[in-house]
This record gives C-alpha cells, structure tokens and sequence, in this order.
C-alpha cells in the first residue's frame, strides 16, 4: 500500500442560507464517506485548515520574509486535508471519487513519495 | 448522485433525523432565555453560524460522539463573543456570561443538564412567545415553524406560497412584536388557558397543512405533520401546561399520521387503504393519549376529532368502523363550530348509517349549490355520493369540476382516476 495526500481545493464564495436539514444531508454524505474509507482502515491522518490562509515564508538570510499565506487573497483555498492508503494512484481515485467535496470543489491527489532501498 | 455506502450502525455516530433542525429550535430558546427578546435580533444568525462550522469541521474528522453538545459549545462561544463586543456594563456581562455557562454547560462530550429537563421549558417559553396575541395566526405559524421548527425563510415560504423576501419581512414583523409585547414567559394560571388554545391552534394549523397541503404536488408533508407532533406533545407532557385538549390534539395527530404512509403514493380512500400499513407505535400513542385526554370535563373539538380518527384508526375493516358513533361524533362537533367541511365529513358518515340518499340530500343543506361548485371538498363527496347512486354522467362533471378547481397535483390526479372508471362503466 501507498500512502496520498488529498488536498481539498475549494472555492470561498459567500455562503447563501442553507437551511438546518440541507447542512444536515451534506455532513451526512460526508460523514458517511468518511466512515466508509475508515473502516477500510484506509485513513492515516486527516483534519481542516484554519481559514486565515496561513504564512508563507521565502528567502534567507537578508531576503528572508513572511507573507500571508497563499490563499489569502485568492477566491481558492485549501480547506483541509486526508491522508489515505491506497494500492496505486487508480485506487486512490477510486477512494477519492465517491468523496462528496468533488461537488463543491476539488480534489488534489498527490502521492507520498517514499524511497526504499 | 450516488448513495453513500451502507455501513453498520454501530461504526457511525449517525446523526439522528433532522437533529440540526430541532437543535436550532432549542438553541434559540436558550439564548433566548438568557439574553431576552431584544437577542430576536441575532440568535439566528449566531446558530447559523454554529452549523456552518459544524459543515467546515465534521467532513474531516467524522460526527462527534455528542454532536449536540457540540454544537452548544460553539454557539456559546459564539453568543459569548457577541456580548463581549457589545455595549453591556462589565457586571451585566459577567451576569449573562455566568448564566450562559449555567445553562449551556461546559461539556463538548455529554448533553449539559439543559438539555434533558429544563429545555423543555425554554422551548414552551418560545412557543408561547411566538403564539403571542398581538400576531396574526399566519404570523404565528411563520414565527414558530421559524424559531421553534428551525425551519429556512426559503421552505416557510414555499409552505406559504409567498416569494422569500416577503416571508423575511412577514417573519422580522413578527419578531419585532414579540420583542414589543416583552419578556416570553409560560403564562400564569390566570392567562394560560387562552395562550394555550391559541398554541394549540398553531399546531393544529400546521398539522392540517402538514397532512394536506392547500397547493403543490404532495400527498403530504410528513415533516410538517411530525413537526407538529414534536411540538403537541411538549406542552401536552408539560406539569403545568400540559391539558386534556393538548393530549386530544396529539391523540387526533397520532391516529391521523398512523395512517399517512399508507396514501403516500397518491390519493385514495380510506376504504382502499392496506390497514397493515398503517404504524401499530403511532397508533398505540394515539390510544394512550386519548385515554388520558378524557380526564377533563370540557369537550374540545380536539376530543372530538380524535376520537373520529380513533374510530377508522381501530376499526379492523371499512365495513366493521363504528359509523353511527362517528357520526354522533360529527354532529357534536358539528354544533361546536359549524363549518363547511365539518358538514362535508358528517355526510360521509351519513351515507354509511343511512345510505347515499340521504347523505346527498344533507349535503345539499349545506349552503346554495352555486356556492359550493367551487368547492373542491364539497364536489369530491358529492361526486362520489352521485356515483353510489349510478348517477355516473353527474358524477362524472363533479370529479371533472374539483380536479379543475383543485391546486393539488395529487387530488388532480386523484379525480382524473374516478373519470376513468366512471367513463369505462358506461
């Protein structure tokens, strides 16, 4: 098994009214996607991004500085993120695809790279 | 959209139905309770906030083991934020925060004391509140399904047929009386039965558009219907408020919503219905409330309606109901309030103890004919009287006049079946 990073691209927009029982059945999609990849014992590490964009630090020395991070301007953030198992990159698309953010953003899929000997 | 996987219940912290929903009621209420009316102007705004997180957090670490203590401790969080940057005297903030974490508790793991005991009272508070008397019933059932109920301004408004902006301010109208006629509170003796009726008549409205909505295409809502369940059997189970009326109310509920799953595929009668369908649970709560309503000395309409209810709920067969005691029941509630439709439902009854003869002939008493042809009730029985007595071509032209008059896809569809037949017939 391979391990990959999910990053959740989404798009910050002015959230309308949702009401109390339409909140309820996206978490509920989410959630049951969530449980479903966790009983598979496929979920190493997950959680949310604060939403304040974070640093972004570049340079040494005399040229080293920190500015806001990169979202924090932009309409597109990462909201947060999972760290899943995964047999090759189609099994972790296959993971990835039934995950209900693909109808609200999207879904980065990167894998982790490890060298053995 | 695909549907998520099943997974076994014991792995998921399932939410339980439409837990934001009642949450929302009861949230409003505490804060209520704490911070007073003129806090009308920000509750909704402070547990919308709440959910919106609950949205951004729970997709990544799975539902809480407590998802409503949760959702309590953000919105004090929140509420509390609120009151540190506004314009309190530092001893009326510390009074407020004290009284906060008093009733909203501490705990993220375990439901804060509020939420077993008390709350109900917070939320009778807001009932009352919002059934006050200087609003409109319209306005009345707004404000409730909106506080109380949880419900959007957008789904208020569709139940209402009115465009979202106009419910908004119809709703903030509301609320501006209620913060104008002072604090809510439960009412003394003094006031309490006549708050209660008019609470009780909130309910009742709903459920009846609930169980049949006035426009669109459903049979039914079934939200609405338990909506009104939830809130009859509050002040009905409530020590002081509690009456035999209320529990009549959730007795006539119960039979009625026992029933609802067997039409929901369409419209159609009684006597068509699969009575194994109908929920044995809901019908035994029907029964125990209507026990217990006949401890009082005062006939409600309520007693009356449910008992109607209890009589087709019980009966094992169409043939075997108790027809003369419904229609006794019928002519009491009759003299009780007069209306049309009480008529209409009485000469159905009539036409099982005395034939469809006579039920046609008292159908008629009801009002000049040319008032009722546009009266889809009344043209729906007469129709159906008229093809009792094989007077199939009139029969025929009133099943064809209601489904014109008629806004309901489902009793549309309902009229276009008895053409059918009655056409295949001739």
């Amino acid at each position: 098994m391979n391990t990959y990073l999910l990053l959740l691209h989404e798009t910050v927009e002015e959230s309308g009214q949702s009401s109390p029982d339409e909140i309820q059945a996206t978490i509920a999609e989410y959630s049951a996607w969530y449980e479903s990849l966790k009983r598979a014992d496929r979920v190493v590490d997950s959680g949310k991004l604060t939403d304040e964009g974070g640093r972004r630090i570049e340079g040494s020395g005399e040229s080293f500085r920190v500015l806001d991070g990169p979202y924090a301007e932009g309409k597109e953030v990462v909201g947060g993120y999972f760290v899943i198992r995964a047999q090759d990159y189609d099994d972790a698309v296959a993971q990835s695809r039934s995950c209900p953010h693909v109808k609200y953003g999207w879904i980065e899929i990167r894998q982790i790279d490890v060298l053995s000997a | 959209m695909s549907s998520p996987p099943e997974a076994p219940a014991s792995d998921v912290h399932a939410l339980a139905e439409h837990v934001f929903r009642h949450h929302a009621g009861r949230l409003h209420a505490v804060l209520l309770r704490i911070f007073g009316t003129s806090a009308l102007e920000w509750i909704e705004d402070v547990v919308q906030d709440t959910f919106v997180q609950a949205l951004r957090h729970w997709p990544y670490r799975g539902v809480p083991d407590s998802p409503e203590a949760w959702l309590t401790q953000v919105a004090k969080r929140r509420a509390l934020d609120r009151l540190r940057r506004g314009h309190c005297s530092q001893s009326k903030q510390a009074e407020l925060t004290a009284l906060t974490h008093a009733l909203l508790g501490e705990s993220w793991e375990l439901e804060a004391p509020t939420f077993t005991a008390e709350i109900n009272d917070h939320v009778l508070r807001l009932i009352f509140g919002c059934c006050s008397a200087t609003l409109s019933r319209d306005s009345q059932v707004a404000v409730t399904l909106r506080l109380v109920g949880g419900r959007s301004i957008e789904e208020i408004a569709r139940a209402f047929l009115v465009t979202p902006s106009a419910m908004a301010r119809r709703v903030q109208r509301a609320k501006n009386q209620i913060r104008a006629s002072g604090p809510m509170d439960i009412p003394g003796p003094d006031d309490l039965a006549t708050q209660r009726t008019a609470v009780l008549e909130v309910i009742y409205l709903m459920f009846n558009e609930g169980h049949s909505p006035t426009q669109g295409g459903l049979v039914s809502d079934r939200d609405l219907c338990a909506e009104s369940l939830r809130l009859a059997r509050l002040v009905a189970d409530h020590e002081t408020v509690g009456s035999p009326d209320a529990d009549a109310l959730v007795a006539l509920i119960c039979f009625v919503l026992a029933r609802l799953d067997a039409r929901h595929s369409g419209i159609d009668t009684l006597q068509e219905q699969d009575r194994r369908s109908w929920d044995p649970g809901l019908i035994r709560l029907g029964v125990k409330y209507l026990g217990r309503s006949a401890r009082g000395t005062v006939i409600s309409s309520y007693h009356l309606q449910a008992e109607i209810a209890s009589c087709h709920t019980l009966a094992k067969t169409w043939e075997d109901t108790d027809w003369q005691r419904i229609l006794d029941r019928y002519d009491a509630l009759y003299r009780l309030d007069g209306s049309p439709v009480v008529w209409i439902h009485r000469c159905v009854a009539l036409a099982e103890v005395l034939g469809a003869a006579s039920a046609l002939k008292a159908l008629k008493h009801l009002a000049p004919e040319e008032r009722l042809r546009n009266y889809v009730p009344y043209l729906m029985v007469q129709a159906d009287l008229l093809r009792r007595l094989e007077r199939r071509s009139e029969a025929h032209e009133a099943y064809a006049r209601a489904e014109k008059l008629s806004s309901n896809a489902a009793v549309q569809e309902f009229c276009q079946r008895k053409q059918l037949t009655l056409a295949d017939a001739h």
